[in-house]
């Protein structure tokens, strides 16, 4: 641990060299002079470890299900595989196999592999508000509103806090548009 | 995962982005109401997070500063202007006003980036010195709890390309580092910080009698108190961008100043606009300085006025008072972690 890492200038990009210490520092940059406040972590100064590929199985040791030579030294929390160093996995706290991460992220069932997501209660929202400014479109989009809350109500939202207000008031605004189009027609109806 | 907000937002053209603090990563979320993209910064793999301050604060204030003036410009040399003309010149300057004071209060603007093992990114969410470190201040402990202790800086000292530059703290006015054993500051005993707290006292005090006393003895009096209570606000602005003082007792010093210049201004504009209402746009308002001073001492709001401030500078005065007795009890080194958390501020 003899290597001193160093942080980079936002306005230069240049490296400045640093030492360890605990809180905010006023360090100046070396290229551009500018002053900056640092605060640095001990990751900043530790080497990274090379992967290990774990030891080899002995006669009667559990070995993984993915290298039958290597001694196995987890066990997978989604399919309860044994693992090598090498395999494990750690996500969300708990050590997983290399397929059960694949198929979470297709799935989306893995919070922590997330990249994206579409909001559907937002979209449902504006669905039914916005088309108030044309109110002829209603005719279309209430409905469309209605089918969209019911049909993404329990499909994963937001990652962040976030209730289902928008999906009631979206089913909500877009059911008085249907009756207001359908007081209209009852009307046209009578009237003809 | 539960995720907290942390400060700051950063809104951009139909998007805007917030940083969360989880309970292994920050989490970016950029958003435009329908999707919402994630970025996650691992605790375990934060190496440092760098802030570069940036001139947006003195830009921002230079612009509005700009407009106030030409508002202030417009306003007086069109005294005999159309009622509403006046009212708009003066609602907006008004804004303008509020608007520089917003942004100062605010403080410093930067630039934020934090390291990565794979590059270096940056959190446009914390836009300023005081949100980012405030964000810092919650993390650090997060980040600690993983990566384990900070290792010693002895074993790093030779090994150094460029011994690191301690810079003066003038320039970071609300997260400058506590002064280092060897390069302390001279002591400064907050001389100009105690006179001037205890003149927001006294004059608070001063203004209450001043409904009483109406005589020109006690008038004199009161305005040299006034004068003297701007000079020492103004030295203990001096003495704080170069001495160590208590956070909060350096915070109270501009809170006062703000708020007696922006107290002296709404008064004169709230005589102003009534004399522009009184006129009705049927004959010239008076804007004669002296004449709408008297007349706002005369309005029969002006005592509630006067006591409404004097109750606030008494209690800047006193919470001015309180912190640096507090911080004088405490004894905090300087130089140490302890003195940054104490609310030591060499600003």
């Amino acid at each position: 641990m003899t290597r001193p890492d160093a942080a980079i200038c936002p306005g230069c990009g240049t490296p400045v060299p640093l030492l360890p210490g605990v809180g905010m520092r006023a360090v100046a940059c070396s290229s551009c002079g500018e002053d900056l406040m640092v605060e640095t972590f001990p990751a900043l100064f530790s080497f990274d470890e090379p992967v290990l590929a774990g030891e080899m199985g002995g006669e009667g040791e559990s070995v993984c299900f993915y290298h039958e030579s290597r001694k196995a030294v987890s066990v997978c929390g989604e399919c309860g595989r044994f693992l090598c160093s090498l395999c494990e996995i750690r996500l969300g706290g708990r050590n997983l196999c290399p397929a059960c991460v694949h198929r979470g992220r297709e799935e989306e069932r893995l919070e922590a592999l997330v990249t994206r997501r579409t909001l559907y209660d937002g979209v449902a929202l504006t669905l039914s508000v916005a088309p108030l400014l044309f109110f002829f479109v209603t005719i279309i989009t209430a409905p469309l509103a209605i089918f969209m809350s019911i049909r993404f109500w329990n499909k994963p939202g937001s990652i962040l806090p976030r209730t289902k207000i928008r999906f009631v008031l979206a089913i909500l605004f877009s059911l008085a548009q249907v009756a207001g189009w359908g007081f209209l027609l009852i009307g046209m109806v009578k009237n003809a | 995962m539960k995720y907290r907000r942390l400060h700051g937002k950063k809104s951009g053209l139909g998007h805007w982005i917030t940083l969360w603090m989880g309970e292994d990563h920050l989490l970016a979320v950029d958003s435009n109401g329908y999707s919402e993209g994630y970025t996650r910064y691992y605790y375990k793999d934060i190496k440092a997070i760098v802030a570069r301050r940036t001139n947006g604060m003195r830009i921002w204030n230079g612009v509005l500063g700009a407009a106030l003036f030409f508002c202030l410009i417009i306003l007086f040399s069109s005294s005999g202007a159309a009622v509403p003309w006046t009212v708009t010149m003066t609602i907006l300057a008004v804004a303008f006003l509020a608007g520089i004071v917003v942004n100062t209060l605010l403080g410093p603007t930067c630039r934020c980036t934090i390291s990565m093992p794979l590059g270096v990114y940056e959190l446009p969410t914390l836009k300023r010195i005081r949100s980012a470190r405030k964000a810092l201040d919650l993390i650090r402990p997060l980040v600690a709890a993983i990566q384990g202790p900070m290792p010693p800086p002895d074993a790093f000292a030779g090994t150094a390309a460029q011994p690191e530059r301690r810079v003066e703290p003038v320039h970071f006015s609300t997260m400058a580092e506590p002064p280092e054993a060897g390069e302390r500051a001279a002591p400064y005993g907050g001389g100009a910080h105690y006179a001037a707290f205890s003149l927001l006292i006294a004059q608070a005090f001063s203004g209450v009698m001043a409904m009483e006393f109406q005589g020109a003895p006690f008038k004199a009096f009161y305005g040299v108190l006034t004068f003297c209570l701007f000079v020492c606000l103004l030295a203990a602005v001096i003495k704080q961008r170069s001495r160590t003082v208590p956070r909060l007792a350096g915070r109270m010093v501009w809170t006062a100043i703000i708020s007696l210049t922006c107290s002296v201004f709404s008064a004169y504009y709230a005589g102003a606009f009534m004399n522009v209402l009184k006129a009705g746009g049927k004959e010239r308002p008076a804007m004669d300085v002296t004449v709408i001073v008297s007349d706002v001492a005369a309005h029969h709001y002006f005592p509630l006025f006067i006591v409404c401030l004097s109750i606030w500078g008494a209690l800047l005065g006193v919470a001015g008072i309180y912190s640096l007795i507090r911080d004088k009890g405490r004894s905090v080194p300087p130089g140490t972690a302890g003195a940054a958390r104490a609310g030591g501020v060499s600003s």
